[in-house]
C-alpha cells in the first residue's frame, strides 16, 4: 500500500486510480489467509504442459476463493470515499443483485476464468464491465502468491507462447528481469497477473522477428518503462525496466498508454483499453 | 464445460478485455494532460555477436540518436545465455572511442607523419599499387624439368587478414585475391589453428571442432590440454560447470596452474612441447590395458585394414625418409589393396599387419615412466589421468594453441584423434575433439580460404602440376571436383562452362614446391621480393613471432595497406621506437574500417554455428565496412584494366562482380549459398549441387543456409531442443546442412542402433527406411541403410569412410576407375611421434639421433632466425593470452576499463627461479632470446613449479603477448622473443616453447 502511495505521490494524476488499487489491495490482504488455492510449487509445470488449460484445472478452487474476495471487493469499494460515485454505485448494484448469495460471485469468477464472453446474465448489462474488472482483480489477487511458481513452471516446461499460460490472454506488458542469464524478458498477463519467460526480441502479437522493424519509445520522465513497438503490426508492449512498487501493474502506466494511443499505436491485451476512450 | 487448451486459448485470446477507467467513472483529464507533457524519444535494439574468441556470444545493443548507449549479453543466446566476459562486456566503448581512425590516412615513403586523404584517393592509391605489383611481377608461366606450366600468378603482392571480419568479406577477399592471381593469401589461422585442419581432417575427414559449446555439458570426463579455457574461452566454462554439476570430472594438462586448473579435478603441469609423449603414454595405457572400445574400433575405424609390407618405423624415422630434402616419400604408408583398389581387412585386431597392431607397436615405447621423464608429470598422475579418462566416458577433449603452436602441432592433435577413436569418444553427445578457435570468425576465414593452400570449402589450391580441372580431380577426386565447378560458376558466372574448363585455367597455380605462408610474406618482403601487402583486421606487428623479422619485412615493402577500426602497430611500424622513419620507404595507406557493431553479415563460431550480425549504428566518421572497401578496390582495379588492357587481366575481367550497395552482405551470402542457374532459385543444400555447370555455390559447405527464402542464420529459437542434449536445431545454422554434431553416425553400432539409447542423436529407422534423429544424420545418403556400403561410412568425408588411426595414403576409387576422394596424409608420419621443440632444454629421450621433427626446414633465413642454445638460454618460455586482452590488442588496449584490469606485459616466474635470481614481484626484468630482448615486470608465482626432466631441473616461464607501442596501453611485445620455426605440415610457429634467459634489470 505504501508503494502505491509513493507511486501516486510522484504521479498525482493517478491519485484516484491509485486509491482504487490501494483499497483493493487492502481488502485482498485481509482476505489473503483464506485465498490459498493449495497448489504446490512443483505442480505448476505439470499443469502448464498438460493437455487442458491451467484454468480448467483451477477454476473451481479459484471460483471459490476469488468469489469470496469479489464479494468483499464489491462491498468494500462501494464504501470507499474518494472513488468515483459511478464506480461505487456500480459496486453497490452488483452487491444488490447478488442478494448475498456467494454462489453468485463464484459464478462470475467461473465465467470470467473460463473465458466466457458473457457473464451468464448474472449481472445487469451496465454492470458487466465492472463485474468483469473486479473479478479479474480478485483472480489476480488469488494467483499473486503463485506468480513466481508459475514463471518457474513455464520455464521448466519450455512454455514459449505469447499467450498467458494460465488464462490464455494476450499480455499488455513485459518486464526485463536481471538474472544470472542476463536481462530476460517476462511477459505479464494483465488479467490474471501471471508472468512467463519469452524471447527478448520479437513481437508477441504478430510474431515478427525482423529486428530492423522494431523501435523503442522512451521518455525521460519515466525511465523505468519503455514501449517496444512492432513496425509490422503497429502494436506496442509496455516493458518495465525497473521493477518497483506497482510498476508491473497495468494501471500504473496509464499515461504511457495514453501517450502511445495519441501516437496511433495499438494496444493489445490486458484489462484496460484506454485508447478506446 | 470441458474445453481443450487450443479452443480455450483461441476464445480467451484477442484484444484486451476492453474495459476503461473512464468507463468505470474515473476522471482521466489530468492523466491525459500530464501525458502531453511527456516527450517520447525513439531508440532501437539490435543483436550482434562478440568479436573476440570464437564462443560466438550474443549481445544486445541499444542505440539512441545514433549512439550506442548500452550493450549487454543476449539472454536468448544458446551459448552465453546472457553472460559476457570482461572483454565482451566492455565493447560499448568501441563505437564511442576517441581513438577510432575516422578518415583514410596516407604515409608517404620516408615521411614521419600521416596525412588525411579522401576515400577516392585511398582506393585509387591502393588499386594502383596493387596493379603495379601485378604488372611488374606477373608470372604467366614457369618451367620445371624442361616443361612449361601456365601459372598466372603474382608473387609480389599479398593479402593478410580475415579472422576478424565477416564470412562475406572473407569470401569477397578470397575471390578478389584469386582472380587477381595472388597466392600469398593468409591470415591469423596460419598462426593459431592451421595445424588443426590437417590433423582433424586427416583423422576424421573434416577439419573443424566436432561437437559444440553446449554439448560440453553432456560429457562425463573432460580433458583440457593446451588451453586456458577459463580465460580465453570464458563461456565454455558455463557448459563445463554444467557438466561438473552433473558429475563430470575435469582434467587439465597445462604448463601452468591457471584459472582453468582451478576448476579442474586433476591438474598436471607439463613441460611445453611434450604433449605427444604424454598423450602417447595415455594411448599406450589404453591399448595395453584393453580399455579401448572394441566394437567402435572394429566397426568405425581403419584398425583392421592391412598396411603395406614396406612400412616401417625405426629410431624416430618412418619409412621413406629423405634426409637431404627433409621429407618423406609416403608411398609405403599405404594399405594393401584388393583388385578393386579397396583396402584389405584383417580377420582380427591381432593380425600383425593391421593398423591396430602397427599402432600398438608404435606406442608401446611410450610407457608411463618414459613419458614422465620427458614431460615432468609424475608417473602416478599420468596413470590417474589415463584411468580416469578411459573409464569415465563419454569423454571430450578441449584444446587450443597450447597444442597447435608447435613444430609438431599437427601430430599433437592427431594424438587426440587416435585416443578418441580408440575410446569410442566420437560422434556421440559429450565426446569429440573441441578445437577452441580463438578469433570471432577464424572458422569462417578458414572456411573461405584466406590461406594459401585452400580455396573456399577446403578445396586444395591448384598447383602448377594441375593445369586442368581433370588433373586437379586426379589428385583430389570427383567428389570435390563438383564443388570446384560450383565455385568457378560463382566466380565467373556465365563465362564459365564445361567447354572452357569452367575457366579453371585462369586461376593462379602455386608452385607445388613453395611455401606461401605468412612467414614467407615477411621473409620475401625483407628480401625485396614482396612489394605489396594488404592487411585487414590483423596486427602481425604484435601477433606474429620473431617480430624483428616482421618489421624488417614491412620496411622492405613498397606499399602497405591496412584496414582496421583503430591504428595498429602494423600500420605504424615506421613509428616503432628506435626506427628512423626517414629510412623507411614503404608507403602506407590506412583505411578506417567499420567495427563489428557497425556492419552486418555473418560469422561462424568455433562450433560451426553461422550467425547474423545486425548493424545498428553507422560506421564511425568516414569508416566503411570491409565488404564495401573490397568492392571498391576490386571495381577500381577492374576499371583500370578495362581502360588499359593487359594479358594478365583476363581473370579479373571475366569475374562476376556486381553487388548491390544495399544489403550487400546478404547478396554475397546468397552467392555463397549458391543458385540453381536454370531456375534462379537458391540452392537448398549441398545435395542440390551439380557437376554440369547448372548450379553455382561460392562455398559448397554453406549451401542450405537459405531455405525457402529464409536466411537461417538469423534464427533465434532457443527453446526447441527435442533431444534435451543442447542441439537447438532451430537456432542459427551450422554447416554442413545444419548438423550440430559431426560424425554422429558413429553414435550408432553397425546396425544403426544408438550405443546410448538414453542420449541418442541419430538412428536407422528401419520402418521408414531412412536415417532419422534429433540431429541431421551424418551419412552419405539418408536412405542408404546399415546393410549398404554407404551405411557403414561413419567418417564419410575420409576416403575410407572410417576414423583413421593411421593416416594411410589412400584414394577411394569410383567403379569407373576415377578417384572419388583422397584421404589426407601428414608430411611427418602416419602416426604421431614425439620430437623435442627446436629450442629445447632437453635431449630427445626416445631417439637422441632425431632430436626435432625430421621434416622441419629451419632456419629459412639464417641471419634473422637464430636458434638459441640451452646453455645461453636456459629457461622455457611459453606465451599465451589473458581474459582482459585479446590477440594483438587493437580493440582491448583501446578500452580504458580493460587497461585498468591488466595494463602491461609481464612475466610469470616460479618462486624458485625468482629466488635464485633475486627477483621480487614487480621488479623489472630483462628477458632475452636468440631473437630479441625486452624489459617487463615480474610476477613471482607458485603457479609454475620447477620440473624434473630426465633427472634435470627445467624451469618454465610464461608471458602474455598482447601488447605493442600503440593504443591507450603500451608495453613490450613478447613476440620479439618467440621463434618462427614451423610445423612441416602447415608452418605454424612454435610460440609455445622457445628458450630465453631472464635477469633482473
Amino acid at each position: 500500500m505504501e508503494t502505491i502511495e509513493k507511486w501516486v505521490e510522484k504521479r498525482p494524476f493517478l491519485k484516484e486510480i491509485g486509491l482504487l488499487y490501494k483499497e483493493a489491495a487492502q481488502i485482498a490482504e485481509q482476505a489473503l489467509p483464506s485465498l490459498s488455492l493449495g497448489i504446490a510449487p512443483s505442480e505448476w509445470e505439470g499443469l502448464i504442459c498438460g493437455k487442458e488449460p491451467v484454468m480448467e484445472h483451477i477454476k473451481n478452487a479459484l471460483a471459490e476463493k476469488a468469489g469470496c474476495l469479489l464479494e468483499n471487493l464489491c462491498s468494500g469499494l462501494s464504501e470507499t470515499e474518494g472513488l468515483p460515485e459511478r464506480f461505487r454505485e456500480g459496486c453497490r448494484s452488483i452487491t444488490g443483485v447478488s442478494g448475498g448469495d456467494k454462489s453468485f460471485y463464484r459464478g462470475i469468477i467461473f465465467a470470467v476464468a473460463a473465458g466466457e464472453k458473457a457473464l451468464n446474465n448474472a449481472v445487469p448489462i451496465d454492470s458487466e464491465p465492472l463485474a468483469r474488472f473486479l473479478a479479474w482483480n480478485a483472480v489476480r489477487a488469488c494467483l499473486k502468491p503463485y506468480v513466481g511458481d508459475i514463471a518457474k513452471g513455464c520455464e521448466k516446461s519450455g512454455y514459449d507462447k505469447p499467450l498467458c499460460p494460465v488464462c490464455g490472454k494476450e499480455p499488455p506488458m513485459a518486464y526485463l528481469k536481471k538474472s544470472a542469464k542476463g536481462r530476460r524478458r517476462y511477459l505479464i498477463c494483465g488479467c490474471c497477473g501471471s508472468r512467463w519467460l519469452y524471447k527478448r526480441i520479437g513481437c508477441p502479437y504478430c510474431g515478427n522477428s525482423d529486428q530492423k522493424t522494431f523501435t523503442i519509445l522512451e521518455t525521460e520522465q519515466e525511465p523505468g518503462i519503455r514501449a517496444d513497438v512492432c513496425g509490422k503490426c503497429g502494436c506496442y508492449i509496455k516493458t518495465v525496466l525497473e521493477p518497483a512498487g506497482p510498476a508491473e501493474e497495468e494501471w500504473a502506466w496509464l499515461h504511457i498508454d495514453i501517450l502511445c494511443s495519441e501516437r496511433g499505436l495499438k494496444k493489445r491485451g490486458g484489462l484496460l483499453d484506454e485508447e478506446r476512450l | 464445460m470441458k474445453v481443450n487448451r487450443r479452443s480455450f486459448l483461441k476464445s480467451a485470446a484477442g484484444a484486451g478485455v476492453g474495459l476503461s477507467f473512464g468507463g468505470l467513472g474515473f476522471n482521466l483529464r489530468e492523466a491525459k494532460a500530464a501525458a502531453r507533457e511527456f516527450k517520447l524519444e525513439g531508440s532501437r535494439e539490435y543483436t550482434s555477436i562478440c568479436t573476440f574468441c570464437a564462443c560466438g556470444c550474443g549481445m544486445i545493443c541499444h542505440v539512441k540518436e545514433g549512439k550506442l548507449i548500452n550493450l549487454e549479453g543476449d539472454p536468448d543466446h544458446i551459448v552465453n545465455e546472457g553472460g559476457l566476459c570482461s572483454k565482451g562486456a566492455s565493447m560499448s566503448v568501441i563505437p564511442n572511442s576517441g581513438e577510432r581512425v575516422k578518415t583514410p590516412l596516407y604515409r608517404a615513403p620516408g615521411s614521419d607523419s600521416w596525412q588525411e586523404i579522401t576515400w577516392e584517393e585511398a582506393i585509387e592509391r591502393t588499386a594502383a599499387a596493387l596493379k603495379k605489383a601485378r604488372d611488374e611481377h606477373w608470372t604467366a608461366a614457369e618451367t620445371e624439368n624442361g616443361k612449361t606450366y601456365q601459372v598466372n600468378r603474382c608473387d609480389a603482392a599479398s593479402i593478410v587478414g580475415g579472422a576478424q571480419v565477416h564470412n562475406e568479406e572473407c569470401y569477397l577477399m578470397a575471390k578478389m585475391a584469386r582472380t587477381l592471381g595472388l597466392v600469398y593469401v593468409e591470415h591469423q589461422a596460419r598462426l593459431c589453428h592451421s595445424s588443426t585442419v590437417p590433423a582433424l581432417s586427416g583423422s576424421f575427414g573434416r577439419g573443424a571442432m566436432t561437437n559444440s559449446w553446449n554439448d560440453l555439458k553432456n560429457a562425463k570426463v573432460i580433458l583440457i590440454e593446451g588451453s586456458n579455457a577459463a580465460e580465453n574461452h570464458p563461456m565454455s566454462m558455463k557448459w563445463i560447470m554444467r557438466a561438473k554439476e552433473a558429475g563430470a570430472c575435469v582434467i587439465h594438462v597445462d604448463p601452468r596452474f591457471t584459472r582453468t586448473s582451478k576448476i579442474a579435478d586433476i591438474h598436471a603441469q607439463i613441460r611445453p612441447g611434450t604433449d605427444i609423449a604424454f598423450l602417447g603414454s595415455v594411448i599406450n595405457y589404453v591399448l595395453e590395458n584393453n580399455l579401448y572400445d572394441k566394437d567402435f574400433v572394429l566397426n568405425h575405424t581403419n584398425a583392421l585394414l592391412l598396411i603395406n609390407k614396406d612400412f616401417s618405423f625405426s629410431e624416430g624415422l618412418f619409412s621413406g625418409y629423405d634426409e637431404l630434402d627433409k621429407k618423406y616419400d609416403s608411398s609405403s604408408w599405404s594399405y594393401r589393396l584388393d583388385g578393386f583398389g579397396k583396402p584389405l581387412k584383417a580377420a582380427s585386431l591381432d593380425d600383425p599387419a593391421c593398423v591396430f597392431s602397427k599402432l600398438k607397436a608404435h606406442f608401446s615405447r611410450y610407457d608411463i615412466k618414459t613419458a614422465s621423464g620427458i614431460t615432468g608429470i609424475p608417473e602416478e598422475k599420468i596413470r590417474l589421468i589415463a584411468e580416469t579418462y578411459a573409464k569415465n566416458g563419454p569423454g571430450t577433449v578441449m584444446y587450443a594453441l597450447g597444442m597447435t603452436q608447435h613444430t609438431v602441432g599437427v601430430q599433437n592433435i592427431r594424438c587426440f584423434g587416435v585416443l578418441q577413436l580408440l575410446l569410442g569418444y566420437m560422434g556421440k553427445p559429450g565426446t569429440g575433439i573441441n578445437a577452441l578457435r580463438g578469433e570471432p570468425n577464424v572458422q569462417g576465414s578458414t572456411d573461405f580460404a584466406l590461406l594459401f593452400n585452400y580455396f573456399p570449402g577446403y578445396l586444395s589450391s591448384p598447383t602448377h602440376k594441375q593445369q586442368t580441372l581433370a588433373e586437379w580431380t586426379k589428385s583430389y577426386g570427383t567428389f570435390r571436383a563438383k564443388f570446384f565447378i560450383n565455385l568457378l560458376k560463382a566466380w565467373y558466372g556465365d563465362k564459365a562452362s564445361a567447354s572452357n574448363d569452367y575457366l579453371y585455367g585462369l586461376l593462379p597455380k602455386m608452385n607445388a614446391n613453395t611455401n606461401y605462408s605468412i612467414y614467407r610474406i615477411f621473409e620475401t618482403a625483407s628480401e625485396g621480393k614482396m612489394k605489396f601487402l594488404y592487411i585487414m583486421g590483423q596486427n602481425p606487428m604484435v601477433t606474429s613471432p620473431n617480430l624483428n623479422l616482421v618489421h624488417k619485412g614491412l620496411c622492405g615493402l613498397e606499399t602497405l595497406v591496412v584496414a582496421d577500426p583503430f591504428m595498429t602497430e602494423t600500420a605504424s611500424f615506421w613509428e616503432k621506437p628506435g626506427t628512423d622513419p626517414k629510412t623507411v620507404n614503404t608507403e602506407v595507406i590506412f583505411l578506417p574500417a567499420a567495427s563489428f557493431l557497425e556492419k552486418e553479415g555473418t560469422l561462424i563460431n568455433s562450433s560451426r554455428m553461422v550467425q547474423w550480425r545486425y548493424a545498428g549504428i553507422d560506421p564511425v566518421g568516414a569508416a566503411k565496412s570491409d565488404l564495401e572497401i573490397i568492392d571498391l578496390i576490386f571495381t577500381k582495379i577492374r576499371d583500370m584494366y578495362r581502360n588499359e588492357p593487359s594479358e594478365n587481366a583476363e581473370s579479373i575481367l571475366a569475374a562476376f562482380w556486381d553487388y548491390p550497395k544495399q544489403d550487400m552482405a546478404e547478396a554475397v551470402l546468397k552467392e555463397i549459398n549458391g543458385y540453381d542457374l536454370k531456375t534462379g532459385k537458391l540452392l537448398t543444400g549441398i545435395a542440390a549441387q551439380k557437376d554440369d555447370g547448372t548450379t553455382s555455390a561460392g562455398n559448397w559447405l554453406y549451401s542450405g543456409i537459405f531455405m525457402n527464402g529464409e536466411n537461417l542464420c538469423k534464427r533465434r529459437n532457443n527453446r526447441t531442443d527435442p533431444s534435451g542434449l543442447g542441439l537447438y536445431p532451430e537456432y542459427a545454422w551450422t554447416w554442413p546442412g545444419n548438423m550440430r554434431i559431426l560424425y554422429n553416425r558413429a553414435s550408432c553400432d553397425a546396425t544403426g542402433k544408438p550405443y546410448d539409447e538414453a542420449n541418442k542423436l541419430v538412428w536407422w529407422d528401419a520402418a521408414a527406411g531412412k536415417w532419422a534423429g534429433y540431429d541431421v544424420p551424418d551419412v552419405p545418403a539418408a536412405a542408404d541403410g546399415p546393410d549398404t556400403p554407404n551405411g557403414q561410412r561413419p567418417f564419410r568425408m575420409s576416403g575410407e569412410g572410417l576414423g583413421r588411426l593411421f593416416l594411410a595414403k589412400y584414394q577411394d576409387m569410383e567403379p569407373s576407375g576415377a578417384p572419388r576422394d583422397t584421404s589426407y596424409v601428414t608430411a611427418d608420419g602416419p602416426m604421431p611421434e614425439f620430437y623435442e621443440p627446436v629450442e629445447s632444454p632437453a635431449d630427445n629421450a626416445l631417439h637422441p639421433s632425431v632430436q626435432i621433427n625430421p621434416c622441419l626446414k629451419y632456419p629459412r633465413m639464417p641471419s634473422m632466425q637464430l636458434i638459441g642454445d640451452r646453455r645461453e638460454f636456459p629457461y622455457v618460455l611459453c606465451t599465451s593470452s589473458i581474459t582482459e586482452h585479446w590477440c594483438g590488442g587493437v580493440y582491448t588496449r583501446n578500452v580504458p576499463w580493460l587497461n585498468e584490469l591488466v595494463k602491461e606485459t609481464f612475466i610469470e616466474i616460479p618462486v624458485k627461479l625468482a629466488s635464485k635470481l633475486g627477483i621480487k614481484g614487480g621488479d623489472s626484468v630483462n628477458v632475452r632470446s636468440a631473437r630479441g630482448e625486452i624489459q617487463v615486470k615480474a610476477m613471482v608465482t607458485e603457479r609454475i613449479q620447477t620440473l624434473i626432466i630426465n633427472g634435470q631441473e627445467v624451469t618454465v616461464v610464461w608471458m602474455p603477448y598482447n601488447w605493442g607501442f600503440k593504443g591507450l596501453s603500451t608495453a613490450a611485445s613478447t613476440n620479439l622473443l618467440t621463434i618462427d620455426a614451423g610445423d612441416p605440415n602447415t608452418w605454424i610457429q612454435e610460440t609455445k616453447a622457445c628458450l630465453v634467459n631472464v635477469a633482473k634489470a
